[in-house]
């Protein structure tokens, strides 16, 4: 079921010809990939490792894609493919804690309602994410820019790139979107 | 994005450049008086920080060297080795280091790093309840305490035993035994439920049987810490094929829902499922984690007594390596043969283990305990309370002790039967008789529809496939209203809603405005094709569309293979968030009936439907009939096919589709069966039966405006203008905000223009187009438009009309309806037609004609033949008219469409009768006749009755005219059609005139006049003028006729009304003479031969002729006279046109009386008084004794 990366790498350089096709065929892979290799990540509870999205993302980029016959622009692409369904994996592990800590919680606080994770990080993720499809009801663009940056690990001229914008105004944009989401988190945490 | 955002982010931007002292006062001046600028870019100022977000988000997974602590002392323990490791904490094996005894225990800490205060206080708490917890079988909570470090730590009991499995096959315990054993757990388990403590992780590893066969319960609650299997919840559980043990989770656990103590009993129930037949419920070999979770939460396991006869399954974590475990070596580990298990396990068992294990958890046994007493009675042999119905099983067991209660039984088993059909008779009288004013409005849902993430053209089909399923699913019980899918996609088209996520409150507010929704469900999926195992997930998320957020966002991963059970799935949480209870068995099976039953019958039903609903009725029909082919007995399949039918305009294919749809719709639920139901009489043009069917669904669902606007709809298509009319004002009525929707005066507009009235379909135009500008809904305003545009083309505004048509034409291209923009082609021809542009009308038709062809609309295509054969018609040519007229017929008769044919046999009718040709024209009428009747269409009838009316008086038959004119009156006064009243109004008014009623033929002319004026009707009072100078210059007072002609015969020529202005000029030419204005008379008569060279009409070829000869006769030239009317007496006779026959007759015998041959005038006039008194023709019969005594 792996998908073979001459495949991959293939159906990227058909990206720049910009087929809509061929970004459909993308997505499958690359969302199996990046689910495998998070699910694996988890599993191997390796000695002081922190899993980092943008780490993952690259990390299957470099097993699918070969090397020597990708192109930079395409590499683009792919992670702001990538970037997108990285956010639905990890909006995947804050729900499945969320609903794990709420679990039981009718009034009487079970004692087994701990799956014990950083709550900190996970809630983020969860409440960023609902932040984001909010960002994106008044602004698109601003929130496609965070997508890319913060879960796609894309810098600013990646993203200026992908978007085909200037970096001034990914750059510009990005801190406007980081203000405005960092309220609405505020809002809703005092919501609670 | 708004202009307003903008100004907010580039001052936003801007404020940041400046050093942090000086931005406020920047963003003072900036906004000058703009507070709410100002405000918003300061509150983003002050949330501003540049860190946030540059951390990409991480997993953290704390690491912890485990074997850095072993030898290590905590407390009064010594580490000996690490035996449990979790993701926050770990478990050590430890002994007593100071004590005399080597007491081991089990000590549990959290790891360095992850002490947050957080998981110290979980940790602390998870000590007190621990410590609560003191029974024989449970594991004892022995110590607690904290490291140097202020790491907390507990001490447990360390157990020596045996998994309780092992323990049981190991130990050969029979049946019997083993559900001692397993009694005791549940009264263990029981025991920690009251202590408000759920363990959450039962399965034999987690039960041990000490050396002295006693059970002990360990790892109570304190298994997500130790089991690194449960710190990885869901993402890990879906994704892949790794060795688990999912087997014991409950469904609930599973979806991650709320754990209650109902879930461990259902892990009881796979345990005690596991230790009766050694195999777990769902334990294939080789089944992927993701497929055994689906299993867990769809699918009832086998029966024990049938699981244990299967040889070939392996279980897949327990033997792994060991040889299969078959029935024989099962049964013999439970002292007993394959068979005895069998019986053992089949009845009672059965039923209690499947108890247990019900997918709901309110249905399994309420406590533990429950669960031990029936175990207890099954042991004891008392019947057991796992079983429902309860009451037929106590008759199958009792029937083994108390033969002689049997029938008693029986009996009463009968009368709970009729209890139960009393009851389902009631609440049905009851739903019926909810009414409009006493009904309470249900929560109302729209499913909006699904992003799709891959992109792929090829899954496109799953958001309508998944949206359809949804509003089913919702729909099944009947708590909540659900918006048709047809009308989303209407509401979609007109607010340009994109398929997103989430919506804002403003969007959500527009979408509350136009479906009256008080929820909507949106979201997206992510299909993985055939090389993801056609695996799909959904996010969607539930948005209340009043207060403007979103109440909860759900995700659930299912397959394309099978839709339903994603769809039930995300249902039941949909409903749980709604408040609305689960839908019942049979609801559910009326869902699945709504469902195609193969994958590949859902994908092409939904396609076409896709394309149905994109306007695309020809890729429709395709798809759908592959779709009806996939799954024959899919009852809305056909019912959609009916509908792309219909759209083409194929009536007889549509019908015959619609009735596939009602011989299958048996399964479907109350509210899709009288539906389907409905649409097949509307298919077959059943007008009452589709009123009555929609009229039922409306007083079933008060609160479904939809039902009400079909209901008014159907009775304008079945020409009950008026019963829709009063539809409307019950609409109107309605408590909500329902009342208030646009549909509802777009209903009336139809009402009304059905019925002809301009004035109120202006009107309800008006309303309608005021309130779809500011709701948005486009489709609904395109529809007005064009209503308003063929209304104002009536009452004589062609320039406000052809703006009005030209923005529903723009609309309707807009949203890609390239039938809506054929219709308004359609009504915009009618501009230049009435003003008399038959070229530019043709165009227009030739236009329309040319798109429905490109659609494949072949109604449309036989409707604008019909109307470019009327303009050639008009344009005098008459062969080529009847040709396309007759092409026309042809193709209305091919494809069934009635009403379509009832038209073209109109108008044949009329280019006959223009013709003479009086017995083609009548059997042309008659056909139209009998069809309209047939479809019960009550104003074709009645016009069609008028029009054999009008035939009937030519041939000379005025009695049998009368009573064609009385009956079309009657119908048209019954649907309130007040155009086509004075329209009969009129023939009939000349039928009085011609059996000497003067002042009947008055009084009808004068009715007819007053209602044309109040309706605005342009053109047609001209006729009406025109027969009450007919009535003077009848009287001889030819001076008051004139005035009246003069001005009618303005009005015509400005129409381009040819044939009217030369019928007038023919009276005007008669009006002059009996003044005496020989010159008038003389240039009347020579324009009116001009324009008369290209008419085609014989009447008036026969009128101005006859007039030309009383002219002649006037001018001395009794010889020219004389041979024109010679001319003309002898075609009328030749034709049968019995009017102009006498009045040729007339003429002919006035000459004879004035030039050489009184004598045989006389005679001629004598003869023409008798003829035409005898056939009741009265006028002529004095007007013949008149001359005749001159």
């Amino acid at each position: 079921m792996d998908p073979a990366p001459k495949d991959v790498t293939t159906l990227l350089k058909d990206l720049s010809g910009g087929k809509q096709q061929t970004m459909a065929a993308l997505v499958p892979l690359l969302y199996s990939e990046l689910r495998r290799l998070a699910s694996h990540y988890l599993k191997q509870e390796r000695v002081d490792h922190t899993l980092q999205a943008t780490a993952l993302v690259h990390e299957a980029y470099l097993r699918l894609i070969n090397q020597r016959e990708a192109q930079w622009e395409n590499r683009n692409q792919f992670f702001g493919v990538a970037a997108q369904l990285m956010r639905r994996i990890l909006v995947d592990y804050g729900r499945a804690r969320h609903a794990a800590k709420r679990g039981g919680n009718s009034g009487k606080v079970y004692l087994e309602e701990s799956v014990i994770v950083s709550k900190q990080r996970t809630a983020d993720v969860v409440a960023l994410d609902e932040a984001l499809i909010k960002l994106a009801e008044v602004d698109p663009q601003q929130a496609r820019i965070v997508e890319l940056r913060f879960f796609g690990g894309l810098t600013v001229e990646q993203a200026a790139d992908i978007l085909s914008i200037s970096p001034a105004t990914v750059k510009r944009n990005w801190n406007v979107a980081k203000a405005w989401l960092a309220r609405e988190l505020e809002r809703n945490q005092s919501d609670v | 994005m708004s202009e307003k955002r903008q100004q907010i982010n580039d001052l936003f931007s801007s404020a940041l450049e400046q050093s942090p002292g000086e931005r406020e006062a920047f963003l003072r001046q900036a906004c000058g008086n703009d507070q709410s600028l100002y405000a918003e870019v300061e509150s983003l100022l002050l949330h501003y920080d540049d860190s946030f977000l540059e951390e990409s988000p991480a997993s953290e997974i704390p690491s912890f060297p485990g074997h850095a602590m072993v030898g290590k002392q905590i407390g009064a323990y010594r580490i000996i080795r690490e035996c449990g490791h979790g993701g926050m904490a770990v478990v050590y094996l430890a002994e007593r280091a100071d004590g005399e005894y080597r007491k081991r225990v089990a000590v549990k800490m959290v790891k360095p790093g992850a002490g947050k205060d957080d998981i110290l206080r979980r940790f602390r708490n998870e000590r007190q309840t621990l410590a609560a917890l003191d029974h024989p079988n449970i594991v004892k909570l022995l110590d607690g305490g904290s490291t140097e470090e202020g790491l907390p730590y507990l001490v447990m009991e360390y157990v020596e035993g045996i998994p309780v499995d092992q323990y049981c096959d190991s130990h050969k315990l029979s049946v019997p035994k083993r559900l001692q054993l397993f009694r005791t757990i549940c009264e263990a388990l029981h025991y920690a439920h009251q202590k408000l403590v759920i363990h959450r992780d039962l399965k034999p590893s987690n039960i041990l049987i000490t050396n002295d066969g006693i059970p002990r319960l360990m790892d109570f609650g304190i298994a997500k810490l130790l089991n690194p299997e449960c710190f990885q919840t869901e993402l890990v559980t879906l994704s892949d094929r790794r060795p688990m043990t999912p087997q014991y989770a409950s469904p609930e656990q599973v979806r991650g829902e709320p754990v209650t103590p109902a879930t461990d009993i259902y892990s009881l129930g796979v345990l005690l499922y596991y230790l009766l037949t050694g195999r777990r419920p769902y334990g294939a070999a080789g089944l992927s984690r993701f497929e055994l979770e689906r299993l867990v939460c769809e699918v009832d396991p086998e029966k024990p007594s049938t699981k244990v006869q299967k040889v070939d399954e392996v279980d897949s974590a327990a033997s792994k390596g060991k040889p299969s475990t078959s029935p024989e070596v099962l049964s013999q580990a439970r002292d007993t043969s394959p068979e005895g298990l069998r019986r053992i396990l089949r009845g009672d068992l059965d039923m209690i283990v499947m108890m247990a294990l019900r997918k709901e958890p309110k249905q399994r046994y309420a406590s533990a305990k429950a669960f031990a007493n029936d175990i207890e009675r099954h042991l004891s042999g008392l019947p057991v309370k796992a079983r429902r119905p309860t009451t037929l099983y106590r008759g199958s067991k009792f029937l083994r002790r108390h033969h002689e209660s049997v029938a008693a039984a029986l009996i009463a088993l009968m009368l709970m039967a009729g209890v139960s059909t009393w009851e389902a008779r009631r609440i049905s009288r009851q739903a019926s008789s909810r009414n409009a004013a006493t009904f309470r409005a249900r929560p109302s849902v729209a499913i909006l529809g699904f992003k799709d993430l891959s992109t792929r053209p090829e899954t496109a089909w799953l958001s309508t496939a998944l949206s359809e399923m949804l509003t089913t699913e919702l729909a099944a019980g009947e708590q909540l209203r659900t918006v048709p899918g047809e009308t989303v996609a209407r509401t979609k088209i007109d607010l340009h809603l994109p398929d997103t996520d989430s919506l804002a409150s403003d969007t959500l507010a527009r979408v509350r405005q136009n479906l009256g929704s008080d929820f909507v469900v949106l979201g997206s999926y992510l299909d993985l094709g055939k090389d993801g195992g056609g695996q799909l997930r959904l996010d969607l998320r539930l948005q209340d569309t009043e207060r403007g957020d979103t109440v909860a966002s759900i995700s659930e991963v299912g397959n394309e293979t099978d839709l339903l059970q994603l769809v039930s799935r995300t249902g039941s949480r949909l409903r749980g968030q709604l408040g609305v209870g689960a839908a019942s068995a049979v609801q559910s099976a009326a869902v699945q009936a709504s469902v195609p039953s193969n994958p590949e019958a859902t994908r092409l039903y939904s396609q076409g439907l896709a394309k149905l609903r994109a306007f695309d009725a020809l890729a429709a029909r395709d798809i759908l009939t592959k779709a009806v082919a996939a799954d024959p007995s899919y009852p809305l399949a056909h019912s959609a096919l009916a509908k792309a039918w219909i759209a083409l305009g194929y009536e007889t294919k549509a019908r015959d589709e619609a009735k596939q749809a009602l011989n299958s719709a048996a399964e479907l639920s109350r509210e899709d069966h009288l539906l389907v139901e409905a649409r097949y009489y509307e298919a077959d043009k059943q007008w009452g039966k589709a009123m009555e069917a929609y009229a039922t669904l409306f007083s079933f669902f008060p609160d479904n405006l939809e039902y009400g606007l079909y209901l008014a709809s159907a009775q304008t298509a079945g020409g009950r203008g008026k019963d829709a009319l009063a539809s409307v004002q019950k609409l109107r009525s309605l408590p909500g905000e329902g009342k208030d929707d646009p549909r509802i005066d777009s209903a009336e507009q139809e009402a009304a223009y059905s019925l002809s009235d301009n004035q109120a379909t202006l009107a309800a135009a008006e309303k309608t187009i005021t309130k779809t500008s500011a709701s948005g809904a486009n489709l609904v305003l395109a529809r007005a438009r064009s209503f308003q545009c063929r209304s104002l083309a009536d009452v004589g505004r062609p320039e406000a009309s052809k703006l009005a048509c030209d923005e529903a034409a723009r609309i309707y291209q807009q949203a890609g309806d390239l039938s809506g923009v054929a219709r308004t082609l359609h009504s915009i021809a009618e501009v230049p037609l009435n003003q008399g542009d038959l070229d530019h009308a043709k165009k227009l038709y030739e236009q329309a004609l040319s798109i429905s062809r490109q659609i494949g609309d072949r109604r449309g295509v036989g409707r604008e033949m019909g109307n470019i054969g009327l303009i050639y018609a008009q344009q005098g040519y008459l062969a080529r008219a009847e040709q396309i007229y007759r092409e026309s017929i042809a193709i209305t008769r091919e494809i069934g469409d009635k009403a379509g044919l009832a038209v073209d046999l109109g108008n044949l009718g009329d280019l006959l009768h223009s013709q003479a040709r009086f017995a083609d024209a009548l059997a042309s009428y008659t056909s139209a006749l009998e069809l309209a009747r047939e479809v019960g269409h009550q104003l074709s009838v009645s016009i069609d009755l008028q029009e054999i009316g009008d035939v009937l008086a030519d041939q000379g038959d005025l009695d049998a005219a009368m009573k064609n004119y009385d009956k079309a009156l009657a119908i048209q006064r019954d649907i309130g059609s007040r155009s086509y009243y004075a329209g009969t109004l009129l023939p009939m008014g000349n039928v009085l005139r011609q059996k000497g009623d003067a002042a009947g033929a008055k009084k009808a002319y004068e009715e007819a006049l007053s209602i044309r004026q109040q309706l605005g009707e342009r053109g047609t009072s001209a006729d009406t003028q025109l027969a009450l100078a007919q009535l003077a210059c009848d009287l001889g007072h030819g001076a008051d006729a004139e005035p009246l002609i003069r001005a009618a015969m303005l009005e015509l020529h400005a129409a381009k009304e040819t044939d009217h202005e030369i019928l007038a000029a023919a009276l005007l030419s008669q009006s002059l003479l009996q003044q005496a204005k020989l010159p008038d008379a003389q240039k009347t008569i020579a324009d009116a031969l001009k324009l008369a060279a290209k008419s085609q009409d014989v009447t008036v070829r026969l009128a101005l002729t006859i007039s030309n000869a009383y002219l002649r006769t006037a001018l001395h030239d009794v010889a020219g006279a004389q041979r024109i009317a010679l001319d003309a007496l002898a075609e009328t006779t030749r034709l049968g046109y019995v009017p102009m026959e006498f009045e040729a007759s007339l003429a002919l015998g006035a000459i004879e009386m004035h030039g050489n041959n009184p004598a045989a005038g006389r005679d001629r006039l004598a003869r023409l008084e008798k003829a035409a008194r005898s056939k009741g023709f009265e006028l002529i019969a004095r007007k013949s004794a008149l001359q005749r005594n001159q």
